[in-house]
């Protein structure tokens, strides 16, 4: 890298600041809700991802034997067509993993693109406001059951509405940060010294914003949780046979009389999910606040 | 009834059904059939008084007054009479608003005499020109009915006097008072409002006080009503409750007297509970059913139709999807029918040795195929999962695609759908070109399989061009003919029900499944 | 400041305008048809037809946006296609049964989450604040769907007191109705309880650390009044903040909560009028939908303006 003395004097002040940050990122991993939620995740997702290792049978096998009780054989039973319960579960969290880890990113970037882009140019900032407004009048679930009218019911409407759902998020917090970095001393100095405005941008501002931007990831993966057990227990998320721990809660009441055990395990992992993302989130605000 | 009445119908000759079926069997236990309950009230004189809270799940759609459509079974014969009911064993016709009729032996022209003395509920006087505006209705091209082309084959209506109608036919046809069974008579001039959801100016035992859409009917009792000393309640009140769950939970709390329809799992759930009964409609006519668009090269062969069929276990529907309410079914025929066949009924027994030896002879393992089907229905999710399941067990790769009501009835209009499809029909329970002429899976002119067969045509015109009950032969090649080819795989003859309090006693309904509300009362 | 409001309004016409467009084209992308719905079963493509000529869905595009808009702009929202009535109607009706479920869910979200919060703010023992902070987490934390199905497993089916579902008599008998809104009520109100709980004892924490309270102590002040007269009063404007917008996500959180209990508010209605591709009430449920919003972010906006001066001729 060639680099003046001038630039990499100014260079030095983000290179420092981003170690700071960082570190107040690591306190906020250690606090104990983070540890907590982060136990709960790796427990959680690592049997989504290893599903096919771990899980005791197919999710979708069949059989005669329905509403089994919890066995040796069948640890949470069987459910309504003599399917395992514990396997549908374990395959119900890989779903959560795969829409956190595809939409989330997705959104997560288009939303601080947009966001920062509109900061260096005024009309499209304007432009980029709006369309921001429009998307977060539509609250997770109306945007989902309007995806899902358009594109038909399924996975990859969930993927869509949770992306979608995000990018204003993520936008809006981008263009904050930005706004308030921008007129931070390092970055002055260097639109001073003259560096296109872009790189300024994406080489000084946006690393720095960083901290905050990953805040928000913890807590729109709960929220990715959140919506889509919502859009399968509405009937318009994940397709049977395939199992999500929305569609499970959502049939579930129809037996609860007869198996109330049905809904407990989607109930208590969906649940610790969400609780799970949330703690991090806290966490590494408090890490970061404490700086 | 009055006997001499019954005696009269009889001597007039109609349509002399051959087969009669037996009494139907498909009672289960701890369920009671309406029927039997209409016939033998429990030795005690029927209460007076009272209010009937219905619950159903979807709001009456108006616009389809004059077809069959589950939302308005509670509300069609509550506040409307057709001219004629049918028997619910052998399908004779029985006197409504007709007394009496007598078909021309050309079966092309047909004479009501039209009960004299009866009024809408506004008090004016209900006549021939009500009933000739009525068929004229279901005549246009905007009105929905499954026995339009009954109705359109109509060449000429007359009314030599107030009280008797002549109908003259293009041609004869084999289900004929199947139209007069349907249609229920409104008043000539309140038609166009009754399709628009304002007005439901009709004869029946009831009249609309008060209609809220989305969430309901208040129905009065109306004292001038034609049938003396009936009805026994002294109103109705229809809710929309948009889920089983909670209609059940009405039932149970008192909120409700009369569940209509509960999903099946949960209407099965009743058979153990004291207090509470459910009865079964003894029409049967509600059919599930999985179907193939033929133009699909896969499903184009009917090796792999029958494959299919062959595959899928009816026997594990029926229970896990179904809770044993109905019975499994190889044909679409209720036993009411003049088709029904008992030794065809197991014809596709689940057979996987079999299945798999034709999808081998049809090179068509490993191949993958889309069912479609009506998410807005929960049985329809259990059988779209129990029959992918099934069908991945013999070699096919199926993939399941849920689809919205809206969505799915488009495609299934305009055969829109690139695979199988998965949903239910009626009109088993009714005369056989009824099927095949209305049904819209079975429509032999245009149906949602393309399924556009020289062959099929001719059968089904057979079936509907003769004057009076088709006969034995040309049912049994009707019967081997769709065994064979496998358009449409019925799985489960299942039917509608109505889940009640114990002390809803005397209800009936009639073969469309539409509420007869006449002698039923609430007991003390 | 007049000024102000009056340079912020282009915009939110603007944006109304192009969400008009948004809505309407994008419902019509949608697969599936209101007529075929109406025709029910069995009908024929001449019945559809016909149904589609009635209901004008056979005209061009741009026509039946323009026939829209102009109703909308004189005031009349139109006929629900499935539903047979007046959309204005449905929508008050249904809003209606909303706004007592959310009354309901807000006023156990305020005495609930006040009182938790109140005690994790006066709390000493770092065993019994850890406690109310973990309770307040899992209340954020647990979805709707969740609670929702467990008071149904625990009221309706366990222990057999509450109904499953519907609105009942609603308030027309309320001696009835409330045993109808209780579950749904309570399921609605946790995270909105849990929120204001948090935000409460946050809040009293800091006003606790303030001189005056100190003050007060020293005086002789007793402390219950000190606490109920002086430390909740100056710690409640960052909760009322907090409650507005959380009265807002109530609205939002409904939808789920109406499907599990049947209840037959505003988002049952929206459900029900995009399965049924019901066109004209889903572009009037949508489009107040983002008026509502727009509404409330120009309120803020406008007080954020009036309360900092940086803004309003940032702005300008």
């Amino acid at each position: 890298m060639t680099a003046t003395p001038t630039t990499t004097a100014l260079a030095l002040a983000p290179a420092r600041r981003a170690r700071a940050g960082h570190s107040g990122l690591m306190r906020g991993f250690t606090t104990p809700s983070a540890i907590v939620g982060i136990v709960l995740i790796v427990i959680i997702f690592g049997a989504g991802l290893l599903a096919p290792l771990i899980s005791p049978y197919s999710p979708t096998a069949q059989g005669p034997d329905a509403f089994l009780p919890p066995s040796g054989t069948h640890w949470l039973g069987t459910d309504e067509y003599g399917r395992d319960l514990l396997s549908r579960v374990i395959y119900g969290a890989r779903q959560d993993l795969i829409v956190g880890v595809i939409a989330v990113p997705i959104g997560a970037v288009v939303g601080t693109l947009l966001g920062t882009i509109g900061v260096a140019t005024k009309w499209l900032d304007v432009i980029i406001q709006r369309f921001f407004d429009v998307t977060l009048a539509f609250t997770g679930l109306v945007m989902g059951v309007t995806v899902a009218a358009i594109i038909g019911p399924g996975l990859a409407a969930v993927l869509i509405t949770v992306s979608f759902v995000n990018v204003p998020l993520f936008g809006r917090l981008a263009r904050n940060t930005v706004r308030s970095l921008r007129s931070r001393d390092y970055v002055t100095a260097a639109r001073i010294v003259g560096a296109p405005p872009l790189r300024v941008l994406f080489r000084h501002v946006l690393p720095n914003a960083l901290d905050s931007l990953i805040v928000q990831a913890a807590l729109s993966f709960s929220l990715a949780v959140f919506i889509e057990g919502a859009m399968s227990f509405v009937g318009i998320g994940v397709r049977p046979p395939d199992p999500s721990l929305g569609s499970l809660l959502r049939t579930s009441i129809t037996f609860l009389s007869r198996s109330p055990l049905y809904a407990v395990a989607p109930m208590v992992v969906v649940t610790a999910l969400v609780l799970a993302f949330n703690l991090v989130g806290d966490g590494l605000n408090k890490g970061l606040l404490k700086r | 009834m009055p006997l001499h009445m019954a005696r009269r119908m009889r001597r007039s000759r109609m349509l002399s059904l051959a087969t009669i079926a037996v009494a139907s069997a498909v009672v289960l236990t701890g369920c009671t059939s309406a029927v039997q309950k209409a016939e033998s009230p429990d030795g005690n004189s029927p209460t007076k008084g009272g209010i009937l809270h219905i619950v159903q799940a979807a709001d009456v759609q108006p616009a389809t007054l004059f077809a069959q459509n589950n939302p308005n079974f509670s509300l069609t014969r509550t506040v409307f009479n057709s001219l004629i009911d049918y028997n619910h064993k052998d399908l004779k016709p029985e006197p409504e608003l007709a007394t009496s009729w007598k078909m021309s032996d050309d079966g092309k022209a047909l004479t009501f005499q039209l009960r004299k003395g009866v009024t809408f509920h506004d008090g004016s006087a209900f006549t021939a020109a009500d009933v000739i505006a009525s068929l004229k209705a279901v005549q246009r091209p905007g009105v929905a009915s499954q026995t339009k082309s009954v109705a359109t084959a109509i060449s000429d209506m007359q009314a030599p006097n107030d009280h008797e109608v002549v109908i003259t036919f293009s041609q004869a046809m084999s289900n004929t008072m199947d139209l007069f069974l349907m249609t229920p008579i409104i008043k000539a001039a309140a038609i166009d409002d009754a399709l628009a959801g304002k007005s439901f100016m009709g004869t029946g035992p009831f009249s609309v006080k008060q209609y809220s859409p989305g969430q309901g009917f208040t129905l009065e009792r109306y004292d001038d009503y034609w049938k003396k000393g009936a009805p026994y309640l002294d109103g109705v009140q229809i809710t929309v409750v948009r889920d089983s769950q909670s209609m059940l939970s009405q039932l149970k709390s008192g909120q409700a007297d009369l569940a209509m329809d509960l999903a099946p799992l949960d209407a099965a759930s009743l058979k153990d509970t004291s207090g509470y009964e459910l009865e079964l409609s003894d029409a049967n006519d509600s059919v599930q059913y999985i179907a193939s668009n033929v133009t699909v090269p896969l499903l184009s062969d009917k090796r792999v139709r029958q494959a299919i069929s062959y595959a899928i276990d009816r026997k594990r529907i029926l229970e896990q999807v179904d809770g044993g309410i109905g019975s499994v079914a190889s044909l679409p025929w209720a036993e009411s029918s003049p088709a029904y066949d008992k030794s065809l009924v197991d014809h596709f027994a689940r057979d996987l040795a079999k299945s798999k030896q034709l999808l081998e002879e049809a090179d068509a393992v490993g191949k993958s195929v889309n069912i479609y089907y009506d998410a807005g229905f929960q049985p329809n999710t259990g059988i779209a999962q129990i029959a992918q399941f099934d069908l991945t067990q013999v070699g096919l790769k199926p993939n399941l695609i849920p689809l919205q009501a809206s969505d799915f009835l488009d495609k299934l209009r305009t055969g829109g759908f690139d695979g199988m499809f998965l949903t239910g029909h009626g009109f088993g329970q009714l005369n056989p070109a009824t099927l095949v002429k209305g049904a819209f899976p079975f429509n032999a002119d245009a149906n949602a399989s393309s399924f556009d067969n020289a062959e099929y045509k001719q059968l089904a015109n057979e079936l509907w061009l003769s004057n009076g009950v088709p006969s034995k032969a040309t049912l049994d090649k009707m019967n081997s003919f769709l065994l064979d080819q496998q358009f449409v795989s019925d799985l489960v003859l299942s039917t509608h029900t109505f889940a009640i309090s114990s002390k809803v006693k005397g209800l009936s309904e009639t073969m469309l499944d539409y509420l007869d509300l006449d002698s039923t009362y609430i007991q003390k | 400041m007049f000024r102000y409001t009056l340079r912020r309004l282009p915009s939110a016409v603007v944006v109304l305008f192009v969400a008009s467009v948004v809505i309407f084209f994008i419902l019509r992308l949608a697969p599936g048809d209101p007529a075929a719905a109406l025709a029910g079963p069995d009908a024929s493509t001449a019945t559809v037809q016909a149904i589609r000529h009635q209901l004008g869905l056979d005209q061009p595009l741009i026509t039946q946006y323009l026939i829209w808009l102009r109703g909308i702009l004189s005031g009349d929202l139109g006929n629900s296609y499935i539903l047979h009535a007046p959309i204005a109607q449905l929508i008050s009706e249904s809003l209606m049964n909303t706004t007592e479920l959310a009354i309901g869910a807000l006023v156990f979200a305020i005495v609930g989450g006040g009182l938790i919060g109140y005690f994790q703010g006066i709390a000493k023992r770092r065993a019994s604040q850890a406690t109310l902070s973990a309770l307040t987490s899992f209340g954020i934390a647990i979805p709707t769907y969740v609670t929702g199905v467990l008071l149904i497993l625990l009221f309706a089916v366990g222990w057999r007191v509450l109904p499953a579902g519907g609105i009942g008599p609603g308030i027309r008998d309320f001696s009835l109705g409330w045993q109808y809104l209780l579950m749904p009520a309570i399921a609605l109100s946790l995270p909105t309880g849990a929120t204001i709980a948090r935000f409460l004892s946050a809040s009293m924490r800091q006003t606790l650390d303030q001189d005056f309270v100190q003050t007060g102590i020293a005086k002789g002040i007793r402390p219950s009044r000190l606490m109920i007269g002086h430390v909740v009063p100056n710690s409640l404007p960052p909760v009322l903040t907090v409650l507005g917008i959380q009265i807002g996500q109530l609205f939002g959180g409904a939808i789920i909560v109406e499907t599990i209990f049947a209840w037959p508010g505003i988002g049952q209605l929206l459900l029900q009028a995009v399965t049924g591709r019901d066109y004209l009430l889903t572009q009037d449920l949508l489009l107040i939908a983002v008026l509502v919003f727009i509404v409330v972010q120009l309120i803020t906006d406008i007080v954020d303006a009036a309360m900092d001066p940086r803004i309003r001729l940032e702005r300008a």
